[in-house]
Order: C-alpha cells, then structure tokens, then sequence
C-alpha cells in the first residue's frame, strides 16, 4: 500500500506541495507562538525595567529608633543607631540579592550670618561616593556637607560654622567641611529617597531646602528623642524577569501595619505593568495565532477537499473493488497526511527558527520547547482533522457517483447550516466586543477578534452574493454577444468551491489590513509619543551651578541658536508639568507637533518673552549707598506717596535696632553676591563697600533693609523702619540712577503668596522702603525688587489647565514659592506635558522665582542636527550632562514592549494568512485546470478566438482576486471604523496624544500593496497556466 | 471459484431526476447459467449497462429481482453487497483507464483488487503474475497504464477484474475503440478466463460479432429483453409478462397502433393486420 500511495503523491505531487507547504505554514506559525510568547514575555520584561522609574526598583522602608534623649536614652555610636535601623527594616523585607542602604534624618535649619536656610541633616551610606564633594566627606561629628546651593544662599563656605537649629533647643554648632551636588541625581541610589533629584517623593518632606549630609555619629548625637530612620533596598532586575513570584511574597510588608515602620515601593506597579505587558503578549500573539491556524484550517480544507476530486474515481474503484474502508480511508488520507507530516517537521523547524531569530532565546528552553511542540502537534492534528473532513464526502458517496467523471454540484443544507452558524457566531461576538469596548482598558479576546468578526461576516455575505451576481452578469453579457465576459462570469458561477474561496481570500486580505493598519498606527504612535516625552529629538539632563549659569552656558556652546536650548522642567503635582525654556530660541530647537494646536511656536516664544526693563548691572569695585534712615509709626498697609507716614493707626517704635542695607545681585554664574552696607542711621548720608566675585558684572536684584537679632543673624527690621535710597553709585557710575529709583514702576515688593511688605514709595529720583507690620511675623519682608522681568509671569497653558477658584492664578515655579502667573496663550497640550501643561520663559522665571526648589530638572534640549561639539562645549561652560536621550532611543525602547511584540506577530500571521490562502487559490485553480482546459479548448476548436480564451481565464481568476482584495480592503476599513484599535498602542495606557481613529488610508494602501502581489500574483499565475494549458490541448 | 448462476425476474430500474423520471429497465427477465458466456446488445440508451450496473450491485433494481448465485442482491446490505464484489462478483468499467490507479503498477493494481478476497476464508488466490499472464500479459507486472498499447490496457483492465477470482465477471465495452487484433485479443482473454475457472462472463457490447462469438447474445431494446441470438440465429423471446418483441425489421412496417389478429395453426402463431385496405398483402409476417 505504501507503494501505492508513494506512487499517488508523486503523481500529485503539485498538490502535494501545496498541502506540504499550507501544513508547514500553519505548524510554523504553531510552534513559534509559545517560544515566541515565552521570549517577548522576557525581553518586555527587561525592556520594562531598563524604562521604569528607579522608585519602581527600590523599596523603602521607613520609621524610627531611639533618639539620645530618649527616656533612658544615651548618645550612641552612629554606627551602632545604623546597625539597629539595619536589623529592625531588614527583618521586614527579604530580597535575596538586593543592594540595601540605611538614612538617618532630622529635620531643622542651618542658620549663617546672612540667612537661614529649612532643610534636613543626613547621614546616608556611602553617600559620599554619590555626591561631587568640594572640600571633604563628613567624617566627624559636627562635620556638615552643605549643597553648593545652600552654601550659596547661606554665603559659607568650608571651614565656616554655621548653626543647625533644633525647634526647642539650643543651636548646635556645626563646621561646614565642604559642598556637594549630587552626581547621580536619577540614579536607584537616590530613588525613593527626597534628598536626590528624581523628586521628593516623601509627602511630609518639609521645606524645599537640599539636605545636608553629616556623619552618622553627628545624627546619633543630636538631641532629640526619636531619630527618623530610612531603609532602602534595590531590587534585583532578576526578580522582575524570573520571580514576579518570588518578589510579591517579599513584598507583602507594603501596606502592612508594620508598628514603627512603613514600607512603600512602585515595584508592585513595575510588576503589575510586567503582568499586563506579558498577558497582551500572550492574548495578541495567542489571538493571531489561532486566527491564522484556523485560516489554515480552513485553507487547508478547501486545498484537500479539491484534491479529494481527483481521489474520487481512485476511491470509487477501490470500492468498486469491495476494498475494506479502513483501505480507503489510508489511500485518501495518507496522500493528506504524508505531506503534512513533512510539513509539520518543516514547519516546527522553521517556526521555532524564525522566532528565536525574531524574539531571541528563552530562559527555560524546555518548557518552551515543550509548549511550542504541543502547539505545533495542534495545528497538524487540526490539519489533519480538516484533512479527513474534506475527504469524508467522498468516502459516504456512492460508487457510482464516484466513477462519474463529474462530480454532483449539489450543494448540501450542512453546508448552508454552517454557514449560518458562522454569521450567527461572528454577528454576536462582534456586538459582544462593540458592548465591551465601552470599557478602555479592557483588552479582552474579543476586542482583539472583533475586526476578524467583521471579516468573517464581509466575506461570506460577499461569497453568498458572488455566484448569483456572476450568474446574472454571464446570462446579460450574453444576451449583450459578449462571449469571454459570459464565459468568464458563467465559470465563476458554476465552479464548486469557488465562493469559499473567495470568502478565504477576503478574510485574509482583511486580516492583513488590520494588521498593517496596527502596525503603523502603534509605530506612529511610538515615535509621537517618543517625540512628545523629550520635547526635543535629542534631550540632556544635566547638571549646573544655576539656571542662569545653564542658559549663559547653552548660548555659549549655541550662539546660533538653532541648535540647543536651555530647559527647566518642573512638575507640579504627578499631572501639572512646568516647562520653563529659553523662549527665543523654542521654535527652532523644540520638536513641536502639529497636533498640540494654538498659535505657532514662533509666536508662543513672543508671548512669553514680552519686553521688560532692561537688567540694572554694576561689576567689582567700591559701591556707595546714598542712604536715609527713618524710623516712622509702622504702617498697617503701604502708604501712598504723600503720606510717607502710613495712614492713621501706626505706632511709634520703642526700639531701634540697628539697620543694615544690603544689596542683592546674582553674578554671571548665577551665584548671588550680597553686599552689605552700613549700619545706616539717621539722616541722609554716603555708606561704602566694596563688591566682589561679579567680574565684569552682576545683575541687582534688589535693596533690603535689614536688622540684626541678638545672634547678630539678619531680620526684618522693626516695622516702620524707613530706608529712602538716594543713589548708588559705582566706579563706572550710578548702578541705580535716579530716573530708576524714582520710577516706581521699577520696583516690587517679593511676588509670595503670603509676603507682607515692604512698602515701597518714590520720590523726586528716590526710593523709600518701609517695613510694615504683618499678622505673621515671618510673613514680612523689605526686600525691594528691581523690576527686569514681566510680573505675574507670561505662561502659555494647555487647554485643560485649571484656574483657580479664587485669587490670582499662581505656579510653585521650579518646585518652589508660588508665584503670580498670567495666561498669555492656550494650546491642547504641551512638549513633555501629560495631564496639565505650562509653558514660560526660563529667564523671566528665574528672575522672579524667589526661594527657588530643589525639584526641577535642567535640561538642555538638542535638535537632530545638533553640532556633536555641543556637548564639550556645555561640559566646558561648567554643565554635567547626567543623562542623554534621543527620541530614537525612546522609540526604540516602546518598540521593545508588549504592543509591537503582538502586533508584529500579528503582522507576520497576517501575511502568512495572505501567502496561504493564494496557496488555496492555486490548488484550486490547479485542480479545476483540466477540466477548464478541456472546455475552452472544445470551444475553441468551435472557433473561440485565442484572445478571447485568454479574457475568461484573467477575467476568471485575477477578476476573482481581484474583487477579493477590494472587498478584503473594504472589511479592514470598514472594521477600523466600527471597531476600536485591537491591540492598545501602549501597555500603560498613554492617551495624552490623539489616536486617528478611523479608516487609515496610507496603512490600507500598503495592505492593497500586498495583496496585490501576493493574491494578484496567484490570481495572474492560475490565469496563465490555464492559457498555456489550453494551448497545449488545443494542438 | 465456479460460476454462478444469474437470474432476472421482471427487473424495472427508473433514473430520478429534476426533468423528470426516466424507465432504465421496463420488465426485464433473464437467467445466465453458472459457466455460461453471453453479450448483452442492443442500442446506446437501451438499458444495457443499466441492467449490468444491477447485476454488479452498483445499484438496487426499483422492482423485480436480481439473483446472483444464491443472493438477492436487492436484500443485501451496502456492505454484503461490497463484500460480495470484492469477492465473487468482477466488474470491468468500459474504458480500460477507468479500471486501474494510473500511478500503480499492474501487479500492485491487482494485487489491490485481492484485497477483500485475500481476508475472505475458502478463497484461495493466484498470483498477481499468473493472472497477469492469464490475460496474455506475462511480465508486464511493473508496468503501469501508460505504458501499454490499447489492446493491452484492456487485458489488463480484465486482469483487475479477474483479480480475485469471482464466479461472475461483468465486461462492459472490452472492445470498443479496438482494432480487430486488439478485439481478438480481448476476447481470447475472456475464454481463457471462462475456460480455465468457469466464470460466467457478460458482456456488455455493441459489437455484434462479440455476441456471436461469444455463443449467446441477448438484444436489450427499450429495457425489455427483445431477442436472443444462440449459434448464429436469432430468437425472439416470451417475456414474464408474456409480451414479445418483434424485430425491428419487421417492426418497421407497422406503425404504432396497428391491429393484428393473431392465428395459431400447426405450432404456427400468424398475425394478421386488421384490415386488407388498411395493411397491404406484402406487409403480413409471422412470429414464432
């Protein structure tokens, strides 16, 4: 027998192939899903924690230990305190593997001669090894590490004492040993933690001042009762790829009531969005896999069952002959099951190759393996299910209707139940998937289905109406003596299994549509969102003494400006992002995108650049005050210009304290310069001092009449206390000239929210600055700012931004005081913004942001073909570049997640859908080859013209594929209009741009593309071959 | 195996179909002794491989009976029915194609046809190369269809239809599309068979001389039996129902409708048209 059905395959050895070829694509597509799955579940995995937060690797555990003053209490050694915060947060947490560090932390204010300064001393492992340390490491007790900015608003520097003061007791004495800025601010060292940059994410974290770092024993010897204590671990990468487990048993502290200690981490976001990501893989991949095993499936069904036409009379003899059935049975099937069988082996090996070519190796290779063989052994099995579907006709027909050379073209009532069954199917599963889709987040198997649903129910309709439309076409071209249209027309509609073909092909060229349609539209999506995250096609995060220091150095390294920009981002909450730029230079180097609407970038840049006075500047050298002291009854509101003395109601001062005036100006690093004048007293006269550390200039900032406390530490003076400034006069000549200070449109009081005073009034060429008194003692202030920036600040805000209910709208600019703000423009939405957006210019932020925060981000944005000099001459204006990201690189990383891994399977069904089913359409077009050949021949032999032969073999078969891509294309289409996108294009849910939504034309035109040259080529290659083959019968 | 015998009785076979129905076999009565050689002949359409298709059980009789040997192939199962081809009952399709797996070779072809008789206890087969060379084919076993020259194709459809021995081998069109050498071929094949193992053979044929030659040849017209040749003279035959049919020769004379009175005198039965003006003297005939 095996010699037989040998010889029966080599006889048939086209359709042999073609079987071998269909089995081998659907056990492929089979086995590379689990591998595949098993892979991209992996490398999501890695591409999720590489992109995720560092306060998603860390845990935090925080709480207390005894404090040196603690009942019964005494000063420990620090290492001692260390070890107990070690034993007590360890024993909370157990991550084999994890790095751990241990903070300790009190909360009070490091006090110099010239401010006072909110913040919290430090002690944190190794810190010293993460910190760009001036001078040296706190080692001692007493020994203090201040950040050069609080050493710079403190005017300290190593070597000076300072005072760190304690609420309720005495101010303890501490050496300042050096500075710091912090050399990986977005570093896992700092994660979690609110004493690096990657912002405070501790809510009571209280004052905006940068922490100071000592040494453990300077912590444990300070009087207090409870020290606060951190402890940090970072997770080991390894968990989240291996052990998501693992890592939740470890993590069931959080949330816990854990007495004294609290512990908190993102990692269980980071592992949720791990498990989303790996369930869209496998739903995506799992979802395209068995729709294109079905497809084959069915493909193969029809290939077999026109096979089986040929096996017909082999069948009707072998009865004729009394075989046994099991005989018929293994000569119909083995010439099925023997090409499938070297296809599945194919198949396997080719599958199981491509996707460790496409998605890399497996962690666990035998499971994989081992799932990847049971799939494969699924789809053969199916296939050779269909096999033996296809053949069972012929194994129940009559000997008789067997030997018939014609086979019956009754069409039975299964295949019209079937049919039904199939619509009814796909009609409610697509309203069950329409129903759902109310629901965003929800990426169920349906949604997925629902444009292969929409498919399913196209192409049958289309399958049902072709044979009358074809019939009724051939009976009119007829009658109208067009013959090839006729015959062509009139085959199509006779020849059996033509429409469920057809129905094959539009499913297909539907399912590529759709999956075309995905792909661009999450590939776009990517690089919008890549392009939208940055702002910029290429984003520096870096370091820098200041943010005027920063814009100083980036139009150094640009001074075309046209290449690089300086930017502070700041956030504002988790949804509000602040976006300060050097406004002149934002239309050239910002990557903004049509869709966020408003007017163009060039005009946004002048909205937030309005002109403004130009900077007062004076550089080193003696200074002399012209300078008047009053002491006036204190006034309870500013006065007007007439009334020097305030309005009725002050009272007269008791005291006067001696008064300091001092003069605020910020050099060309951004570093401010006080210079103090005085004491001044009495009437009118000249006080001098000398100015140094601006070189060739420094801008004022401001005049403040100060007093002294009894530490002799700066105050505001008594209320009442009068300072009229006549003039101030340089080397070079009159810094402040009385035009200046007599035009009070160039002074302001501090822009606070919560700021009382000074009053500021201007006379005959002279400014006068009174103290005034305030519910709120520390609300007073005297400082008289020189007015060189727009106040409220100009923002440009996105269209959702929210105003508040009541008063002026202000921003914490730069994460620090709240100050008035002045919509000037509204777009939809901003560069880098997610929810909220504003937009300002950095220079006139800057000018008028008082008491600044640690928490914003200075940037240097970058266009594409930024001079690569660039960055040495940003690192030679003194900025660190801490990060560096181009919006290729993000677009990349996206491109590593869930989404484009099931979509690119998708994709690669899809086309293996279309390749299989042409596959189908040349069995089919082989089959009925003979037959057709034999029939145009006769009538051409009758006197049809070889021209018009040709005509009803094109028009039958390229027609056919023709008529199938449109209608395919028309299903994607038409599901891409009632059917939202399958597939989310991101696992997180990002929205913050507009998807198209629709029919998308460019993706539909490339799917067409490909149709055309796979079905049109099949449909062109049957065309021909039935030419050439009537030819041959003709001679 | 011997031959069986082969008995009709008032066989009727109607084709359904949407035009309309159509009588295949109108009343058929014939009996075939075990061993005996005959042709069934007659016009195309007149019911010849009908009546052939009953006997090889390829289809049921609408009435009447067929009996093959001790069967009543009408009450036989599907599968008895397909055991008994497979084992007693040989068929021979016209067209030598037809009869074999193009992509087989002859033995296999034959060897294939033994199948159902190889599991088939008391059958005893030969050997695929000895029925081979029974049909004149010796050492043609590894050929296949293509190979062969007409003539041979059919022996070697024969070969298939001979292949497990049956008792009666049904022959439909041997000769057609045969030269006369190829013909004689062909049924010097078929005495053999029926020489050697006493088969009963019926032959389907529109060639007359393959009636005589074969001894017995029964003319089907309009699915009735309609005459008999037996030794080179012709017979018509009683039907069950007791009609005869009368030559068409003589036929022809008479239009539908005409009117006989019938004379029997001597053992000689005379038939009269009913009116001398209306038939003319030359007209009359008698049947026997």
């Amino acid at each position: 027998m095996f010699k037989v059905v040998r010889g029966a395959l080599r006889a048939r050895r086209a359709q042999a192939a073609t079987v071998l070829v269909l089995t081998g694509l659907a056990v492929a597509v089979a086995a590379a899903a689990p591998w595949y799955v098993s892979a991209a579940e992996r490398s999501v995995a890695v591409a999720d924690v590489d992109g995720a937060r560092s306060s998603e690797l860390v845990v935090w555990v925080a709480g207390r230990v005894e404090g040196s003053i603690a009942a019964g209490g005494t000063v420990r050694p620090g290492a001692e305190v260390v070890s107990e915060v070690e034993q007590q947060a360890g024993a909370l947490v157990d991550l084999p593997g994890a790095g751990t560090t241990t903070s300790l932390r009190e909360t009070g204010s490091i006090v110099s001669d010239l401010g006072k300064v909110g913040l919290r001393v430090v002690y944190r492992d190794d810190m010293c090894e993460h910190l760009a340390v001036e001078g040296s490491c706190p080692r001692e007790r007493g020994e203090v590490l201040l950040s050069r900015r609080t050493a710079q608003a403190l005017q300290v520097k190593a070597g000076d004492k300072v005072d760190f003061a304690l609420s309720s007791q005495p101010p303890i004495e501490f050496t300042v040993a050096g500075t710091y800025q912090l050399s990986d601010p977005l570093g896992p060292y700092w994660a979690l933690t609110d004493y690096g940059g990657s912002g405070a994410l501790d809510p009571s974290g209280d004052g905006p001042g940068d922490p100071a770092f000592v040494s453990s024993d300077t912590i444990a010897a300070l009087p207090i009762k409870e020290i606060l204590a951190d402890y940090h671990l970072r997770i080991p990468p390894g968990m989240f790829l291996d052990d998501l487990a693992g890592l939740r048993a470890a993590l069931a502290a959080v949330g816990r009531d854990n007495g004294a200690w609290r512990v908190s981490t993102d990692a269980v976001t980071l592992a949720g969005r791990i498990d989303r990501e790996r369930d869209l893989v496998g739903l995506g991949v799992g979802l395209a896999a068995v729709q294109l095993l079905v497809l084959c499936w069915f493909g193969l069904f029809f290939a077999v069952r026109h096979t089986a036409e040929q096996r017909r009379p082999d069948i009707g003899l072998l009865k004729l002959r009394g075989a046994a059935r099991w005989r018929l049975w293994h000569l119909a099937i083995s010439q099925s099951a023997v090409p499938m069988l070297f296809g599945a082996a194919l198949g396997a090996a080719v599958g199981l190759g491509v996707a460790r070519l496409v998605a890399g190796d497996v962690r666990q290779t035998a499971s994989a393996a081992i799932l990847s063989g049971v799939a494969a052994l699924a789809a053969l099995i199916g296939a050779v299910l269909a096999a033996i579907v296809a053949d069972a006709g012929g194994m129940r027909a009559p000997v008789g209707d067997l030997l018939r050379h014609v086979p019956s073209r009754r069409r039975g009532w299964r295949a019209e139940v079937v049919d039904l069954l199939i619509v009814l199917v796909a009609a409610g599963g697509l309203y069950q998937s329409y129903a759902t889709s109310v629901d965003r987040d929800d990426t169920t198997g349906l949604a997925l289905l629902a444009p292969a649903l929409v498919a399913v129910l196209v192409a049958l309709a289309a399958a049902r109406l072709l044979t009358p439309l074809a019939g009724g076409v051939g009976k009119r071209a007829l009658r109208s003596g067009h013959v090839p249209a006729a015959l062509g027309a009139t085959q199509l509609a006779r020849r059996p299994g033509t429409h469920r073909v057809f129905a094959l092909l539009v499913i297909a060229v539907a399912l590529l549509g759709t999956a075309v349609g995905g792909w661009t539209a999450a590939t776009d999506g990517r690089v919008e969102r890549a392009r939208h995250e940055l702002g910029a096609d290429r984003v520096l995060t870096v370091q820098a003494r200041s943010r005027a220091q920063l814009v100083a150095a980036v139009r150094a390294a640009d001074p075309g400006g046209r290449q690089a920009m300086a930017v502070v981002r700041s956030l504002n909450g988790p949804a509000t992002v602040l976006l300060a730029v050097d406004s002149a230079r934002f239309a050239a180097v910002a990557d903004w995108q049509a869709v966020y609407g408003g007017p163009p970038p060039a005009a946004l840049a002048d909205l937030l650049h309005p002109p403004a006075p130009a900077a007062l500047s004076t550089p080193d050298g003696r200074l002399t005050l012209d300078v008047e002291v009053k002491l006036t009854p204190a006034p309870l509101a500013p006065p007007g210009a007439d009334d020097p003395g305030g309005l009725g109601g002050g009272i007269a001062p008791t005291a006067s304290d001696p008064v300091l005036v001092l003069l605020h100006l910020m050099n060309a690093a951004g570093d401010q310069v006080t210079v103090r004048f005085g004491p001044v007293s009495g009437p009118r006269a000249s006080y001098t001092a000398t100015l140094s550390g601006c070189d060739a200039g420094c801008r004022v900032l401001g005049v403040e009449p100060v007093a002294r406390n009894f530490a002799g530490r700066s105050v505001v003076p008594e209320p009442g206390t009068t300072v009229t400034v006549f003039g101030l006069t340089g080397a070079a000549g009159p810094v402040l000239p009385p035009a200046t200070l007599g035009d009070v449109s160039r002074w302001r009081a501090g822009v606070g929210a919560d700021v009382v005073g000074p009053s500021l009034a201007t006379k005959d060429g002279a400014l006068t600055i009174t103290a005034v008194r305030a519910a709120r003692d520390p609300d007073r202030a005297t400082l008289a700012y020189v007015v060189d920036s727009p106040a409220p600040l100009p923002v440009v805000t996105t269209a959702n931004a929210r105003t508040p209910a009541s008063g002026d709208p202000r921003l914490p600019v730069f994460g620090g005081d709240r100050v008035p703000i002045r919509t000037v423009g509204v777009v939809g939405t901003l560069p880098t913004a997610t929810r909220f957006g504003y937009l300002m210019d950095l220079e006139y932020a800057d000018r008028i942001a008082e008491n600044p925060g640690a928490d914003d981000v200075p940037q240097v944005w970058l266009t594409a073909d930024a001079d690569p000099g660039i960055l040495d001459r940003l690192r030679a204006g003194g900025v660190t570049v801490i990060s560096d990201k181009t919006s290729a690189a993000l677009t990349d990383r996206f491109g590593r997640e869930a989404p484009p891994a099931a979509l690119r399977f998708q994709l690669v069904a899809a086309l293996a859908g279309l390749l299989l089913t042409a596959g189908a359409f040349i069995v089919v077009a082989a089959v009925e080859r003979p037959e057709r050949a034999a029939e145009l021949a006769a009538l051409r032999a009758q006197g049809l013209a070889p021209r018009a032969v040709s005509r009803v073999a094109w028009g039958g078969y390229l027609g056919l594929a023709l008529a199938a891509i449109v209608l395919g294309i028309g299903a994607s289409a038409l599901a891409q209009a009632v059917t939202r996108q399958p597939i989310p294009l991101f696992v997180d849910g990002w929205n913050v741009l507009p998807v198209a939504v629709g029919p998308q034309f460019v993706p539909l035109g490339l799917a067409l593309l490909g149709a055309l040259l796979v079905v049109g080529a099949a449909g062109a290659a049957a065309a021909t071959l039935l030419v050439r083959a009537v030819d041959e019968e003709s001679v | 195996m011997s031959g069986l015998a082969v008995a009709c009785r008032r066989v009727v076979h109607i084709y359904r179909a949407e035009a309309g129905d159509v009588v295949a076999l109108s009343g058929v009565d014939l009996s075939i002794g075990p061993g005996e050689m005959l042709a069934l002949v007659g016009p195309s359409g007149s019911g010849k491989s009908t009546l052939v298709a009953l006997l090889a059980g390829l289809m049921r009789p609408s009435a009447g009976r067929v009996n093959v040997g001790t069967y009543d192939l009408g009450k036989l199962s599907d599968a008895e029915i397909s055991r008994l081809r497979g084992t007693q009952i040989g068929v021979v399709l016209q067209g030598a194609a037809r009869n074999l797996l193009p992509y087989a070779s002859l033995e296999r072809n034959v060897w294939l046809a033994q199948r159902r008789a190889a599991r088939t206890e008391g059958i005893e087969l030969e050997d695929p190369e000895r029925i081979l060379d029974l049909v004149g084919l010796r050492g043609k076993g590894a050929a296949r269809l293509t190979d062969l020259a007409p003539g041979a194709r059919q022996r070697a459809a024969l070969a298939v239809g001979i292949a497990a021995s049956p008792g009666l081998l049904l022959v439909d069109e041997p000769t057609s599309q045969l030269d006369s050498h190829g013909r004689d071929e062909v049924l010097d094949a078929l005495e053999t068979v029926n020489a050697e193992r006493g088969t009963t053979v019926v032959v389907v044929t529109h060639d007359a001389e393959v009636g005589a030659r074969l001894g017995r040849a029964v003319t089907i017209r309009d699915g009735r039996v309609g005459a008999e040749g037996r030794g080179g003279q012709d017979f018509a035959v009683v039907a069950g129902d007791g009609t005869v049919q009368l030559p068409p020769d003589v036929l022809g004379h008479f239009p539908p409708g005409t009117l006989f009175t019938v004379d029997q005198a001597d053992g000689t039965v005379t038939l009269v048209p009913g009116g001398a003006a209306q038939i003319p003297e030359s007209h009359t005939g008698d049947a026997a």
